[in-house]
């Protein structure tokens, strides 16, 4: 299965921007352990045995994205992109889930952007029991630069159909400072974008409220990250 | 060659071997069919882990990967982990720590460890629990495999560490004065497992070999992963047995056409209702007569749950037998079902077995299959002059056993023309008894083999496969195997009742003086267990606070769901958690300290039992009064290592979103059935010296086979190493009633004591002729020798020469059985230390402590296994399990993941306390300890919550919205009321 020589993570710079790439056939195991790898990566892959890390590559990941939806979760909100062999241009993973877009092609790579200045980041979830599925969780991630918001990405888990999605309410914050009052707002605004479904783990009525919960308490972190200077 | 299959080269263990394997065939059947039966079966959807291999040194999960994928590929099995006699220093921690119970997952825990100390060889405990994450284990908890890996690693490191000690302590007389070592206060946030802590009154009588940490002597074989388990054994000719099951909740058979499955090319037989003769049975294996009803049948026209059984088929492969089972046509005709037992009792609820030949159903109707009502004192006189009546309503869910090793069953003809049953059952001899009019042999034809078990809990005290299997077998003339997958695991085997649990108690100057318990038993489609279940909780949860007036009254109700049966706790445990809350609830409301308040009223040494005659287990029970106890030790200890009154008072000033909890819940339990329970056990003495132990008992994980061996070795003076243990097989073990209802140490154990004495006298006897000495009973037997007062001495290996071959030539062997009218009671007392997440509802469980009195612990280790495991079982019946249909009776939770078990990471820091008594009846005063383990857990975090929250939960499982819910009412009350 992995016996092939494999490429590692790298690093590529370009101009002032720097990209994390990796390697489509790479099993997430790589992925987990990787020095480079972003903290959000650890925290999302935790999820799944080491056993599932080893056999599932990053191919297989977003092509069946149930089967990791925080690890998926996790690349929506750090901005991830799919690299195709014999395109150029790459797809912005929330456009390859839904197959929006171009998304035909051999996938060679997901590229996120790395050292981003101002960037900080949180994640929260509720479930029955540490390890269990969450039954919500949130992934925020926040580029803030003299007080001001340059970029907001919310990727959700458990309060949509599909497994994992970004909410475009927390776009709210962009150019904005990001304090209490913003906050508030954009817990507000992303629990009325929601669309959950009931199950027996939680109602939708509940998913909902935990939607605003998570979504306040990331945000809330992401500020303190900010303001003790916590940030790449 | 098999058709569409290849050549495969795997390089396993460093050896190649080249297989013929199938385009489809998964690597661990492949493996298993190369016999490296290490490799097990658990779920076949990757969800257990108990199939991981190492390929290329890194863990995976052999069901997952296509064997054809693996060519060419370096494959570690646990059997290449050894060097030849020697074990690795994984396999020698695990055996050391007690990390090996059932054994069936422990062959994949020991190729991740390795993994991971390859890796890393100085893991830190979360690092341990992470890697260990992915195989699912029932049976420890992970304490003691936790404790093995870092043990394995510090061996690997260091080259050698310290022996494994248990802590002694002497009781005091005072136990609130009690002091223990400082790890138990867990003080620091150290969360290191720690070997239990055994406290010993002082005036306790000197043992040997009890209450030494013994290694189980199946543990090497276990972490060996040698071939011991019922599948592990492929017969010449086997054919493969496969299950069809109802897609439908409730539904006549109108035409069943299985001509396209028999006329596949090879397909050996299938079986319909049509081709059984129909004898009605009930599947519980009790001791006989079992309770009624009897309504079942091995297969039957009418289908009552999705999951029941429609057709077996048996066929050259697995494969094949699974595509001949799409190849039968059953017409259904489909009927109005009921999910709900309050719903089913109603007027135009439909009736669920309307069939003319079952009786004992109390009223079939309204789908009452029992009715209970029993009582002692004036119980409404009680009430009407209590100061305080006081109820409360408590709903507990439906539990699946979920043990690793799915049912498995091989039945075959001998030499002799008789039927040999291999199967991974609790009960090979009622199986035996129950299967003979079923399948038309007399018992005397039929054999019954119990290997070792990967687990069972209750849900192998059952007749699930065996009779299927047989009738294949006799249809065929051929070695048939049948193994349910996982899924029918959940749907077509059985699980906990869930109940509704009605108190209403009476309380006057804080005595309890009255109390009512009604409780309402789903036993969905069969009512196996359902009478017995409900019966002992409502003897349990009457006897704990043992007022003088107390009535039970009991409905068993039919619907159509997979059926309830046994799972350990059975029936107390759903009513202790109502008691102990109701408890709870009563000491808040009357202003009391709620530990007092339980302290004053709990049954105390000396007292009788009022509950027990009128509430025998399905039929009339005998007087009993509590002869040993060390409650009041338990709680005073246990309110001491969890430093409860101060982390309460801590408790009342909290803020944030995240709040501390700190709980607490007294429990007992019993050790086997009182008049009923029976055991046998015979000793054989070898040329030697050693001596066969032949036992009925069934040793399913839990030890007893290792506990036994100590009472015996302990009788004759001899090391455990002395005793060839073999246990249970029909045709060369004594009856033993099976592993269940908390039996197997005390009544499994009176019988070894028994046979050890019988046969010492023996030993004595034949020595004195030896010695010409006129009084054999002064011989004394130590350290395997006979020693005269004289001084003069001889081994048991020149007794047993002696005796064999040169005067007065006989075999030394004596049999013996045991049943008793006591049922002693274990204690416990359960502590829990929670946070709480207000905005969420999230409950994390931090610490679990049980301190437990089941009388002398005869090894600590095994005991501690069974505490750790039963509180890790619990967690799930308290947080995370249940079972979850839709409306159309399907399971929407059949499998591990959506029916979540709680993993290594994510454990809360369990520790165990014993404090011994000397119960007299007990074999060297010991009780019970599996189920006992279980009790506690859910009251005391409910008891937990509320310090946390003032909020009562009353519902199981605490999921995350129902305590949500809880707050959000507690908040909009406080707002109105403000």
């Amino acid at each position: 299965m992995h016996t092939k020589q494999m490429k590692a993570i790298q690093v590529i710079s370009s101009g002032e921007h720097k990209t994390l790439s990796i390697p489509a056939d790479l099993p997430l195991q790589f992925v987990y352990k990787a020095d480079q790898s972003h903290e959000l990566f650890h925290q999302s892959l935790d999820r799944l045995s080491w056993q599932r890390r080893d056999e599932t590559t990053v191919l297989y990941s977003i092509l069946s994205p149930d089967m990791a939806p925080q690890w998926i979760s996790a690349l929506l909100a750090l901005g991830a992109e799919v690299v195709f062999a014999e395109r150029e241009q790459s797809t912005p993973l929330e456009d390859f889930l839904p197959r929006v877009g171009p998304h035909s092609g051999e996938i060679t790579a997901l590229r996120i952007p790395q050292d981003v200045p101002g960037r900080v980041w949180a994640e929260e979830y509720v479930s029955t029991a540490p390890s269990a599925a969450p039954i919500v969780s949130v992934f925020a991630v926040v580029d803030i630069l003299e007080d001001t918001v340059q970029h907001a990405r919310l990727a959700l888990t458990g309060v949509w159909r599909e497994n994992a999605r970004l909410a475009d309410a927390i776009q709210t914050l962009v150019g904005g400072p990001l304090n209490s009052k913003s906050i508030q707002r954009a817990a507000n605004a992303v629990e009325a974008e929601v669309a959950p479904q009931s199950d027996f783990l939680g109602s939708s009525d509940y998913r909902r409220a935990m939607s605003a919960v998570l979504t306040r308490r990331v945000l809330d972190q992401c500020q303190n990250y900010a303001e003790k200077g916590d940030i790449t | 060659m098999k058709n569409d299959s290849q050549n495969i080269t795997l390089i396993i263990n460093g050896v190649s071997k080249s297989l013929s394997v199938g385009k489809k065939e998964s690597l661990l059947d492949a493996l298993r069919s190369a016999s490296y039966f290490s490799v097990k079966s658990g779920c076949d959807s990757g969800d257990c882990g108990v199939c991981t291999i190492l390929m290329e040194g890194r863990p995976v999960r052999s069901c997952m990967i296509r064997a054809m994928e693996a060519d060419g590929v370096n494959i570690t099995t646990v059997e290449g982990l050894s060097q030849g006699e020697k074990l690795h220093p994984i396999q020698e921690a695990f055996i050391e720590t007690g990390a090996v119970q059932c054994g069936f997952c422990t062959p994949s825990q020991v190729l991740v460890a390795k993994a991971l100390l390859d890796e890393n060889p100085n893991p830190s405990e979360e690092e341990v629990r992470g890697a260990m994450s992915g195989v699912l284990c029932r049976c420890t908890g992970y304490v003691r495999t936790t404790e093995a890996v870092l043990r394995a690693a510090a061996v690997l490191r260091e080259g050698e560490t310290e022996p494994v000690m248990i802590p002694q302590q002497i009781l005091p007389a005072e136990s609130k004065q009690i002091t223990l070592p400082e790890a138990y206060y867990r003080k620091g946030g150290n969360t290191a497992p720690l070997p239990p802590l055994v406290f010993t009154p002082q005036e306790m009588s000197q043992t040997q070999v009890i209450g030494k940490p013994e290694v189980k002597v199946d543990a090497e074989k276990l972490v060996r992963g040698r071939p011991v388990f019922a599948d592990d054994q492929q017969p010449e000719g086997l054919l493969y047995g496969a299950l069809l099951t109802s897609p439908h909740a409730h539904a006549r058979i109108v035409n069943i056409d299985a001509s396209q499955a028999r006329a596949m090319p090879g397909v050996h037989a299938v079986l319909t209702y049509e081709d059984i003769p129909r004898i009605k049975y009930a599947s519980g294996g009790q001791s006989y007569p079992q309770p009624p009803p009897y309504d079942q049948v091995c297969l039957d026209n009418k289908v009552r749950h999705v999951g029941d059984r429609v057709a077996v088929v048996a066929a050259e492969t697995k494969y094949l037998a699974e595509n001949a089972l799409r190849l039968i046509h059953v017409e259904y005709e489909l009927l109005p079902l009921v999910l709900d037992p309050v719903e089913a009792m109603q007027e135009d609820a439909p009736v669920i077995h309307d069939e003319p030949d079952t009786e004992g159903i109390y009223d079939s109707q309204h789908n009452v299959v029992h009715r209970i009502d029993a009582q002692v004192g004036d119980v409404e006189t009680a009430f009407s002059s209590a100061e305080h009546v006081l109820e409360g309503e408590y709903h507990t869910p439906k539990q699946q056993q979920a043990h690793l090793e799915t049912h498995v069953c091989i039945t075959y003809w001998d030499e002799d023309d008789r039927l040999v049953i291999r199967s991974s059952t609790q009960v090979p001899f009622h199986i035996r008894r129950m299967v003979a009019p079923l399948i038309g042999l007399p018992v005397k034809r039929i054999r019954v083999i119990k290997p070792r078990i990967g687990g069972g809990f209750g849900n192998k005290q059952e007749l699930i496969l065996e009779d299927l299997c047989a009738h294949l077998t006799l249809k065929t003339g051929r070695p048939v195997r049948m193994e349910l997958t996982r899924r029918q695991e959940f749907s077509s085997t059985r699980s906990r009742h869930p109940n509704l649990v009605r108190y209403k108690i009476g309380v006057t100057n804080g005595k309890l003086v009255a109390a009512d318990l009604y409780l309402l038993g789903d036993t969905g489609a069969y009512g196996a267990h359902g009478l017995t279940v409900q019966m002992v909780g409502g003897f349990k949860g009457l006897t704990l606070y043992n007022p003088p007036n107390a009535r039970f009254v009991s409905d068993v109700v039919y619907t159509n769901k997979p059926p309830t049966g046994a799972f350990r706790g059975y029936g107390a445990m759903q009513c202790q958690f109502g008691i102990e809350v109701l408890m709870e609830e009563i000491a808040e409301q009357l202003n009391l300290d709620v530990v007092e308040f339980k302290r004053d009223n709990w049954l105390k040494i000396g007292e009788p039992m009022h509950m027990a005659k009128v509430l025998g287990e399905g039929r009339e029970g005998f007087e009993q009064m509590l002869e040993s106890s060390a409650l009041e030790q338990c709680v005073d200890i246990g309110l001491e290592a969890m430093d409860f009154y101060a982390k309460r008072e801590a408790n009342r000033r909290q803020s944030g979103h995240l709040r501390r909890g700190m709980g607490i819940a007294v429990v007992m339990h019993g050790s086997g059935i009182a008049g009923l329970d029976m055991a046998a056990a015979t000793l054989k003495m070898n040329d030697d010296g050693s001596f066969n132990l032949l036992m009925g008992a069934t040793d399913l994980g839990t030890g007893s086979d290792t506990i036994l061996a100590q009472i015996a070795a302990e009788s004759l003076g001899i090391p455990v190493d002395d005793l060839i243990v073999y246990s249970s097989d029909t045709d060369f073990t004594p009856f033993d009633k099976g592993a269940y209802a908390s039996s197997t140490t005390y009544i499994s154990g009176g019988a070894v004591r028994k046979a050890a004495l019988k046969i010492k006298i023996q030993i004595q006897e034949h020595a004195a002729l030896m010695l010409d000495l006129d009084d054999p009973a002064k011989l004394e037997l130590k350290d395997r020798k006979v020693l005269a007062p004289d001084g003069r001495s001889l081994t048991l290996e020149e007794v047993a020469l002696n005796s064999l071959h040169q005067m007065n030539q006989h075999q030394i062997m004596a049999t013996a059985s045991h049943m008793s009218y006591k049922s002693p009671p274990p204690t416990a007392a359960q502590f829990a230390e929670i946070a709480v997440d207000i905005e969420t509802g999230q409950i994390t469980v931090e610490r679990l402590l049980m301190v437990v009195d089941c009388g002398r612990v005869i090894n600590p280790i095994t005991a501690a296994g069974q505490v750790e495991g039963g509180m890790a079982q619990a967690l799930g019946f308290a947080l995370t399990e249940d079972m979850i249909f839709d409306v159309e009776g399907h399971l929407v939770n059949d499998r591990f993941g959506p029916y979540h078990i709680f993993k290594a990471d994510e454990m809360p820091v369990m520790d165990v306390i014993f404090v011994q008594t000397d119960d007299p009846s007990g074999p060297y005063g010991a009780k019970s300890v599996a189920e006992i383990s279980i009790d506690g857990v859910a009251p005391a975090l409910v008891s937990a919550l509320h310090d946390a929250t003032s909020v009562w939960v009353r519902e199981l499982p605490l999921y995350p919205e129902q305590v949500w819910q809880a707050l959000q009412r507690k908040t909009d009350k406080e707002i109105n009321n403000a």
